[in-house]
């Protein structure tokens, strides 16, 4: 077997090695990439830092624990900063798997000295998906009775003088899916509604904030590297950022080279005959 | 009768929710408040059903000694242990923590890392350019690809305005068309349901 077909038919374990060695070892060696932030961002962080202490936002938890890789950076940044303002906390979850990591994330802050029901609340999870979110964003307590601790939501502080949306002064929402029901059920309530989406589903995003629907989009783990930069508070997902650039430019090598055998290979074929791989 | 009532029934909760959201006529509202709840009671009640349909699913592979059965038995005894602690213990308490910590965010966040391995296998063996459209949608999303990392600004300056072009023109328009296309298919789609003419949500199927 030649050179090229043994490269062609190369074992997918040594890809894997490889790509599990580029990316670990700026994880434990960092390099110090420096992270431009994107218009998507700023416009995020244009919207967030607009809010005064004392105003509510909703924070709807809409992604599994299979998306959290890629969104819950993004959810940790923007809480640190919110609640670093006094800014308070309404918790929705648009999925069932909300609620706990809902609960594993305020957790930290209500350690800190964060009063739940006062500066923060976690109302859990309604099932019906667009329908349970039409019904909450119109009216909190009626769809939400009960937090998940229990407590009656009507008798919550933080929920003093809230019905819905329009009495709050944002809603972000995090995804692992679409950002087409918050579209559809909250941007019509005519509040800013930020989102934060796993980096697949951006493209799909993008037209709704051009179209003013809506606010600001934060995209995947560079979104929270860069929101997290626009706060002065690295964590997280800026410590992450290496092994990102360091596997995409390894996804690059990987296209190009394929193709260079590829097309090397070809050309030694003689003509008529057919490319034969394992 | 059994035919016509489900189809007056469907046309006129549709009716009632459309006129809700473009109109502002008293009383409408309030009833399409009311049976926003009752939909959001029917889907935990589903919820419960697809759990049940799930267990009877697999209580019949592992007494039938069906091919695989054993992970039926590992399925099943998960959905139990969980329930169980999640409604007796609470979801604050140490079991339901630990299971939700150690168990069921590791395997999530491998699943979705495997997809991570699948695609740099893919990159090497299977994305080709054996046909200028297949050239120009590889060049493209190499460029979008190395826009967006970090490491582009240590490239070259033009590479995340480049990416960023591509993705905020030639993509924004590709997408608005899709989206407004698809909101036209489903507007036609809930038209045929609403009159009658598409019946498959009730099992009949289409007139």
């Amino acid at each position: 077997m030649d050179v090229l077909s043994k490269l062609r038919d190369i074992d997918t374990r040594i890809l894997y090695v490889i790509l599990i060695l580029v990316l670990l070892i700026p994880m434990v060696r960092p390099i110090g990439i420096p992270i431009s932030i994107g218009p998507w961002t700023k416009t995020s962080f244009a919207v967030l830092s607009s809010l005064k202490s004392g105003d509510k936002v909703i924070f709807d938890f809409g992604y599994n624990v299979d998306g959290a890789p890629d969104v819950e950076p993004i959810a940790q940044a923007v809480m640190a900063d919110l609640f670093k303002r006094d800014i308070k906390i309404i918790c929705v979850c648009y999925n069932a798997q909300g609620v706990m990591i809902a609960e594993k994330l305020l957790q930290p802050y209500e350690e800190q000295g964060k009063v739940y029901g006062v500066d923060f609340c976690n109302l859990g999870y309604v099932a019906g998906q667009e329908t349970a979110l039409a019904a909450y964003a119109r009216d909190l307590k009626k769809t939400f009775p009960l937090d998940v601790r229990g407590n009656h939501s009507a008798t919550l502080p933080i929920l003093e003088g809230v019905t819905g949306a329009p009495d709050v002064q944002a809603w972000v929402f995090f995804t692992d899916g679409g950002a087409e029901p918050w579209v559809r059920q909250v941007s019509p309530l005519n509040i800013p509604v930020i989102g934060g989406l796993i980096t697949v589903s951006a493209p799909n995003a993008q037209p709704f904030v051009q179209s003013g629907q809506l606010a600001g989009l934060l995209i995947g783990l560079r979104g929270a590297a860069e929101y997290e930069i626009l706060t002065n508070n690295p964590g997280a997902a800026v410590a992450a950022m290496d092994a990102q650039s360091l596997g995409h430019l390894l996804l690059i090598l990987f296209i190009v080279f394929g193709n260079i055998v590829f097309f090397a290979k070809r050309s030694k074929r003689p003509i008529g005959t057919k490319e034969v791989s394992k | 009768m059994k035919r016509e009532l489900p189809l007056v029934i469907t046309a006129l909760a549709g009716l009632v929710m459309i006129v809700e959201y473009f109109f502002e006529i008293p009383g409408t509202s309030i009833v399409a408040k009311e049976m926003q709840n009752w939909a959001i009671i029917v889907a935990a009640f589903a919820l419960a059903v697809a759990a049940i349909n799930l267990a009877l699913i697999h209580a019949r592979n592992i007494s039938q000694k069906r091919p695989g059965w054993i992970h039926s038995v590992f399925l099943l005894a998960s959905l139990i242990i969980t329930t169980i602690s999640g409604i007796f213990l609470g979801m604050d308490s140490g079991t339901y923590s630990f299971i939700f910590d150690n168990i069921i965010t590791p395997c999530g966040a491998a699943f979705y890392a495997m997809a991570c391995f699948h695609l740099f296998s893919a990159a090497y063996r299977a994305f080709r350019a054996k046909t200028p459209q297949a050239a120009a949608l590889l060049i493209t999303g190499v460029l979008v690809i190395l826009g967006r990392a970090p490491i582009a600004d240590m490239i070259s300056s033009y590479l995340p305005s480049i990416a960023d072009w591509i993705m905020q023109v030639p993509n924004l328009a590709g997408m608005r068309a899709i989206t407004i296309s698809a909101a036209v298919g489903m507007i036609g789609v809930s038209l045929r349901i609403l009159v009658g003419i598409d019946r498959t949500h009730l099992g009949i199927g289409q007139e």
